[in-house]
């Protein structure tokens, strides 16, 4: 599977292939993107400022990473997950546990835990394997209510903590800035791997695995071996993403890590990018956290007689978006955005 | 233990009626068109909030009978428009028709949980038709549930006639079986399968009706439960399979509640039937009980 010299090709043309990256719209677009980002925390010198409004730059780092995780299940290996909530649950608790009642120093308990979500990836991806689409979703939808249950009220449930869970946690850094970082060295390097995964041959596979699995099995591919794979993968991923948002929470309870919203949010984020974008998952993450934070931040209008509250009706407004998205705009709205900003470009340039 | 077995029996058959309604509803929209409904649930969910708001309504009172007629009435075409707007235009993609319709449950979830009474647990006990119950072998037995029971098996008996004798019921076989074939023969499957989603979303309203004002609203979260639960009986009868809802709802029905009365800790594993039987029934035989592409 892996052939050294072409490896080795690769790594030796990495500036070159880089060069030529950066040059291309959409490569230098990126790196300008990641430049404000990098750029951010030094922007403001007010310290109440950066704390709220970085902090939710976090937020939208840590659910691009988990969005994106997804979208390599879903879009990607045509695993449609509708319990992704499960792998970001069981990693927070997991972390959360082994700082508060073990005492593990931050980063083992994060790559443990982000293991622990890879073995649950490989537990659930076994015998969920011989579904397929419809029956795979509503399998994992059931796999993430019930232990959603299980954690909230079954006779467990005192055993793992509760409906009150794990709290006091103690943040990723000692200040939102150090997080901030630390999240987005995180992000960028998730969205290399996973990218570079999409567009190796692996990738490929898992590509042909989504768009017809009996060719690619009659093909000689081994569609078991990589959709599990492909479940441990994301799994991973999520798991990641799961831990550090214990973290930057600073507490893990059922409905908050469980909860079928964070599946949802999932779906949503990656869909609003483009299925098998990958990136478009990040794309999705920022603009539904950021819109979350202005629909709250809009709070109650008073429109004559009417009140309405926008904080309330987020997750509504948020549903109908995704509604709109699937049936006007299946493949996400990161390409057609890019091309109609490509076309601005050029138009500004005047070519 | 007598009363157990009473406790076993009756309210295996009680949720066997309710599933039978829902399932059958699911699996005729999966039979006739391929399409798995996830906002089906939320019909369930949404028919009782409908009934709850209406109740509190002061023009119903005294016509508490009208809000029956009226939720029924809404929530067909809510189905109506599902398929309209939702389903119709995205029928090539499974994908896309799963998340559009789950994103719909999940609208629906939020709407009732903005609304005032989206936190509380609430009771439609106005809509009981039959009050009390009987003591049989030391259980008591509602009668209100008598009276879902019963008119659970009626309707599914009704429902049986309707799709063998009436010329709608044909069409919609004729569509199951051989959508382009039933084209052929003039029948519209676009506007067949629109009946199909209005009918599966009535029955739906129908068991909303017939159960909860017996129980309580506990709150929009609730649709899931029934979706998965529904999933779970449809997979063991076979998708498709209208025989296999009604089997397969009793079945599961009497599994839940044997767990729940007799196994230590029932009612926490009571959970967790519906995801093995779906574990299960796809691992030993995928096709379930009746499976079969046709509605049988």
């Amino acid at each position: 599977m892996l052939n050294l010299k072409i490896v080795k090709e690769k790594v030796n043309d990495f500036p070159g292939y880089l060069k030529s990256w950066v040059k291309t719209f959409t490569g230098s677009l990126t790196i300008f993107c990641l430049l404000i980002l990098f750029v951010m925390p030094f922007l403001s010198a007010n310290q109440s400022f950066t704390h709220v409004f970085l902090r939710q730059f976090s937020l939208a780092m840590i659910f691009a990473i988990f969005a994106a995780s997804w979208d390599l299940l879903t879009g990607i290996s045509g695993q449609i997950s509708f319990g992704h909530a499960i792998f970001f649950g069981i990693s927070g608790y997991i972390c959360a546990y082994l700082i508060k009642y073990q005492s593990f120093p931050i980063w083992l308990s994060i790559i443990i835990s982000a293991v622990v979500a890879v073995i649950f990836g490989l537990a659930i991806g076994f015998p969920l394997l011989r579904l397929k689409g419809p029956y795979l979703a509503l399998g994992t939808l059931a796999m993430s209510l019930i232990l959603l249950k299980l954690f909230l009220m079954g006779s467990l449930s005192d055993w793992l903590f509760g409906s009150e869970g794990i709290s006091a946690l103690p943040g990723l850094a000692a200040t939102p800035v150090i997080e901030y970082f630390i999240l987005f060295i995180f992000m960028i390097l998730t969205f290399v791997i996973l990218i570079q995964i999409s567009k190796s041959k692996f990738g490929t596979i898992l590509k042909s695995i989504r768009d017809d699995e009996v060719g690619s099995d009659a093909s000689g591919i081994n569609t078991t071996k990589y959709k599990i794979y492909a479940f441990m993968l994301s799994s991973f991923f999520a798991g990641l993403a799961g831990g550090f948002y214990a973290l930057y929470i600073g507490a893990v309870n059922p409905t908050g890590n469980f909860g079928t919203v964070l599946s949802f949010f999932a779906i949503l984020m990656a869909s609003l990018g483009g299925l098998a974008t990958i990136s478009g998952a990040a794309l999705g993450a920022f603009f539904f956290i950021f819109l979350e934070y202005a629909l709250i931040e809009i709070g109650v209008v008073e429109i004559g007689n009417l009140a309405i509250d926008f904080g309330l009706y987020k997750f509504a407004i948020f549903a109908v978006i995704l509604i709109v998205i699937i049936r006007f705009a299946e493949h996400g709205i990161l390409k057609p955005l890019l091309e109609r900003l490509k076309d601005l470009w050029d138009l500004l340039l005047g070519r | 233990m007598i009363v157990d077995i009473m406790n076993m029996l009756f309210n295996g058959t009680l949720t066997g009626a309710i599933y039978a309604l829902i399932a059958m509803g699911y699996s005729l929209v999966y039979g006739v068109g391929g399409i798995m409904n996830l906002s089906h649930g939320a019909y369930f969910m949404l028919t009782g909030y409908l009934l709850l708001w209406m109740l509190q309504t002061p023009f119903f009172i005294g016509l508490e009978w009208l809000t029956v007629v009226f939720a029924l009435i809404i929530i067909t075409v809510i189905g109506g428009l599902t398929f309209l707007l939702l389903i119709k235009p995205l029928q090539d993609s499974h994908i896309a028709v799963i998340i559009a319709t789950f994103g719909l449950a999940f609208l629906f979830e939020q709407i009732v949980l903005i609304s005032p009474s989206g936190t509380e647990v609430w009771s439609i006990g106005q809509l009981r038709l039959f009050q009390g119950y009987t003591m049989v072998f030391g259980y008591p037995i509602i009668h209100q549930y008598v009276f879902l029971i019963v008119m659970s098996i009626v309707i599914v008996l009704l429902f049986a006639l309707f799709i063998n004798k009436s010329k709608l019921g044909k069409s919609i076989r004729a569509v199951s079986q051989d959508r382009e074939a039933a084209g052929l023969m003039g029948i519209n499957a676009n506007r067949i399968l629109l009946y199909t989603v209005m009918i599966s979303a009535l029955l739906a309203g129908l068991a909303a009706f017939l159960y909860l004002p017996g129980a309580s609203l506990d709150g929009p979260a609730m649709g899931w439960g029934y979706l998965l639960n529904s999933f779970a009986v449809v997979i063991l009868g076979g998708m498709g399979s209208l025989i296999g809802s009604v089997v397969g709802a009793f079945i599961v029905g009497y599994v839940i509640s044997f767990t729940n009365v007799f196994v230590p800790y029932g009612p926490s594993w009571a959970h967790l039937v519906p995801i093995i039987i779906i574990v299960v029934i796809l691992l030993i035989r995928p096709q379930g009980l009746f499976g079969k592409k046709e509605l049988r």
